[in-house]
C-alpha cells in the first residue's frame, strides 16, 4: 500500500535499478564538488592560457578545453558542481520545511487553518512563477543566496499538497487516535506520528524538488539572474558559449551534461524511492 | 457489583453529524449518530453495549472519551463533568480512562517499537524515569502475555490476537479505572476473540478496572458483562442485568438478536426470527419508534411515539410501546 500520491515505477527490482543509477550519478558529482581542487590542478576564475587565441579545444592539458576568456572548462564544471548542488539542496530544504509544516498544520487541524493554507497554496500555484522569478532575482540584492532562497519560497506548493493529502488519511488512523486517547498534545501527535508517516514521501519529493531546482537555477543563470558573477554556474556557462556553439560546441557540451547528469540522477533516485519506501513499509 | 457507585455517568448525550456541504457551504443534512443516549456505568462493573454496524455504538464510547465532542448533553467521570475540563485538565484526565481498539492493523503506529508503542502513555504522563519506564513495559507485556523480546519488535512481525494483546497493554500502562473495548475482539478469528476475552476478563478482575465493552454480537457480550445495553439507530432500546436481558429480553430488537446467536447443538432447533431489511438510514430515521419498520409487533403508536426508555422490575430497562417495562412489584421493595 503505497501512501506517496506519485505513482511508482511497478516493479520492485527495477526500481532498485532505478535507484541504484541515479546515485551513482548523484555520487560522481557530490565527489566531483568536495574533491574539486584535487582533481583540477586550475582556479575555475583564472586565465590560464598564455597568449589569447579564441578557445581551445579538449586536450593538451585542458581535459574539456578553454572557454572564450581562456579559462579551464572542466575547473568551471568541478566548481560549478558545488553551486549546482549547493543551489539545489538550499532550495529544496526552504521548499521542504515551509511545505512540511503548512501541509501538516492544514492536514492535522483542518477546518478554517486547513481552508486559509489552502487558499494560499491556490494563490501560489496560480501566480506565473517564472515571472515571479525573474522579477524577485532581479529586485533582490544579487548573493549566492538570493536564488535558492526564491526558488525555495516559491515551490513548497508540491510538498505541501502531498504533506497535506497524507495527513489526512493519517491523522483517522486508530493509532493517532490511541495517542489522543493517552493524553498526547497536538505538537507530540504531530512529531511522534504523523511526521514519520509522511516522511517516505517527503523523500521522494525531495530528490525531485532538487532536480527542479537545479533546472530552475541553470534556466536563471542562462537569463543572467544566476548566482552573481565570478561563481562558476553551468547555466550561465551554456549562455556565455551559446554564440560558438559552431567552432567551440565543448564550451556547451560540457556544462550541458553536468546539468543532465544532476537532474537525471536526483529523478532516477526519486522515482525509485518511491517503490523501494513503499515496500519497506508492507 | 451493580451497588457500587457510578464511574461513568452519561446524560442525555447527543451527536450529530453534517453530511453534505463544502467548507463554507451549510450542511445538507444531519446524521443524528447518537440521539439522547443516557447511561451509567458503576465502578468495577462491565457492561456490554450491542448494536448493529452504524448504530453509533463506537460514537457512544468516543465520546465517553471526549474523543468526540458532544453535540449535546453532558458525561460525568467519577462525578466530575469532562466537558467542562481544560485542554490540560482533559489530557490530565485521560490517564483514568483508556480504550481499546477494533482494528489489531490501524491502531499500532508501524513505524515504532512495540516498546515505544506501549510506553507512550508513560512518557507523555512523565512517569518514572527511563528506566524505570522500560522494566513497567516488560513488566506489561507480560501482564498480556507476550514474550520479553516482543519490545523490541515492530507490530508487522505480530499477528492480529498479539497486536490486540500490545493494544491492551499500552491501554493499560498509565493504570486507567475505565477502558473501553470498541469491537476489540471482532477483527480476530474465533478461537483467538476467546483468548483476548478471557485476557480482558481476567484482567478486568485482577485490576477492578470499568470496562464498558462494545460488541455488534451478543454471544461475545454474555460472558464478559454484568449488565447489557442494546442499542438501535443512536438510542439505548434495552438495558439491564445480563440475566434478564438473556433469559427474559422484551424489546422485540433484542429478541432478535439473541435468536441469531447460533446454538452449539444440532438436536435444539430454535425458531429464528430474521430481520427484514437494512438498518434505516440514520440521516432520515422514521418516525416513532426507529425500529418500527422492522418489527412484527408494530402497533400505530409505534409509528407515531418515540418510546420513552423506562426501567422496570429488577433494573430492566425497555422503551418499547408494546413490550414495555415490567412493573416494579412491591416485593421487590
Amino acid at each position: 500500500m503505497a501512501e506517496t500520491t506519485v505513482v511508482g515505477l511497478g516493479s520492485a527490482a527495477r526500481s532498485r535499478r532505478f535507484f541504484l543509477v541515479g546515485a551513482i550519478m548523484v555520487g560522481a558529482l557530490v565527489l566531483a564538488a568536495a574533491a574539486a581542487p584535487w582533481l583540477t590542478p586550475y582556479d575555475p576564475d583564472a586565465i590560464v592560457v598564455m597568449a589569447y587565441r579564441g578557445p581551445l579545444g579538449p586536450g593538451n592539458g585542458h581535459l574539456f578545453g578553454t572557454d572564450t576568456v581562456g579559462r579551464d572548462v572542466w575547473a568551471r564544471v568541478l566548481y560549478g558542481a558545488r553551486t549546482s548542488l549547493f543551489v539545489g539542496t538550499l532550495a529544496m530544504a526552504i521548499s521542504l520545511v515551509i511545505g512540511m509544516a503548512i501541509g501538516l498544520a492544514a492536514g492535522y487541524f483542518g477546518g478554517l487553518v486547513d481552508a486559509v493554507l489552502m487558499w494560499v497554496v491556490d494563490l501560489f500555484l496560480t501566480m506565473p512563477s517564472l515571472l515571479l522569478l525573474i522579477v524577485l532575482a532581479t529586485v533582490l540584492p544579487p548573493s549566492i543566496f538570493t536564488i535558492p532562497l526564491v526558488i525555495g519560497l516559491l515551490g513548497w506548493t508540491t510538498f505541501g499538497r502531498t504533506v497535506r493529502g497524507e495527513v489526512l488519511t493519517l491523522r483517522e488512523r486508530d493509532y493517532v487516535q490511541a495517542a489522543r486517547a493517552l493524553g498526547a498534545t497536538d505538537a507530540r501527535i504531530i512529531v511522534r506520528h504523523l511526521v514519520p508517516g509522511v516522511l517516505p514521501g517527503v523523500i521522494v519529493l525531495a530528490a525531485l524538488g532538487m532536480s527542479g531546482a537545479i533546472i530552475v537555477d541553470a534556466g536563471l543563470s542562462y537569463l543572467g539572474l544566476g548566482v552573481p558573477l565570478p561563481t562558476p554556474s553551468w547555466g550561465r556557462m551554456v549562455s556565455d558559449a551559446q554564440t560558438y556553439v559552431g567552432v567551440a560546441p565543448w564550451l556547451v557540451v560540457a556544462p550541458g551534461v553536468a546539468i543532465a547528469l544532476a537532474v537525471v540522477g536526483l529523478n532516477l533516485i526519486g522515482y525509485g524511492l518511491i517503490d523501494l519506501l513503499a515496500e519497506r513499509r508492507a | 457489583m451493580t451497588s457500587l457507585a457510578p464511574l461513568v455517568e452519561v446524560r442525555d448525550v447527543h451527536k450529530r453529524f453534517p453530511v453534505g456541504g463544502g467548507l463554507f457551504g451549510r450542511a445538507r443534512a444531519w446524521v443524528h449518530a447518537v440521539d439522547g443516549v443516557s447511561l451509567t456505568i458503576h465502578q468495577g462493573e462491565t457492561l456490554g453495549l450491542v448494536g448493529e454496524s452504524g448504530c453509533g455504538k463506537s460514537t457512544l464510547g468516543r465520546l465517553i472519551l471526549r474523543l468526540l465532542e458532544p453535540t449535546a448533553g453532558e458525561v460525568l467521570f467519577d462525578g466530575r463533568s469532562l466537558l467542562a475540563l481544560s485542554a490540560r485538565e482533559l489530557r490530565a484526565m485521560r490517564r483514568e480512562m483508556q480504550i481499546v481498539f477494533q482494528d489489531p492493523y490501524g491502531s499500532l503506529n508501524p513505524r515504532m517499537r512495540v516498546a515505544s508503542i506501549v510506553g507512550e502513555g508513560l512518557a507523555i504522563h512523565r512517569l518514572g524515569t527511563r528506566r524505570e519506564r522500560r522494566a513497567r513495559v516488560d513488566e506489561l507485556l507480560a501482564l498480556v502475555g507476550l514474550p520479553p523480546d516482543a519490545a523490541d519488535r515492530y507490530p508487522h512481525e505480530f499477528s492480529g490476537g498479539q497486536r490486540q494483546r500490545i493494544g491492551i497493554a499500552r491501554a493499560l500502562a498509565v493504570r486507567p479505572r475505565f477502558i473501553v473495548a470498541d469491537e476489540a475482539v471482532s477483527a480476530l478469528d474465533v478461537s483467538i476473540q476467546a483468548q483476548i476475552l478471557n485476557l480482558l476478563h481476567d484482567l478486568q478482575r485482577q485490576l477492578g478496572l470499568t470496562l464498558l465493552f462494545i460488541a455488534h454480537d451478543l454471544r461475545v457480550v454474555e460472558h464478559m458483562s454484568d449488565r447489557v445495553a442494546i442499542m438501535y439507530l443512536g438510542r439505548i432500546v434495552e438495558c439491564g442485568p445480563r440475566e434478564e436481558i438473556y433469559r427474559n429480553p422484551r424489546h422485540p430488537y433484542t429478541r432478535t438478536l439473541l435468536s441469531a446467536v447460533p446454538v452449539p447443538d444440532p438436536r435444539r432447533r430454535k425458531q429464528r426470527m430474521v430481520l427484514g431489511g437494512d438498518l434505516p438510514s440514520p440521516v432520515r430515521p422514521p418516525p416513532g419508534c426507529a425500529f418500527h419498520p422492522r418489527c412484527g409487533h408494530a402497533l400505530d403508536v409505534c409509528r407515531r411515539d418515540i418510546p420513552p426508555l423506562e426501567t422496570g422490575r429488577g433494573g430492566h430497562a425497555v422503551a418499547c410501546h408494546v413490550f414495555p417495562a415490567e412493573r416494579v412489584s412491591a416485593a421487590d421493595g
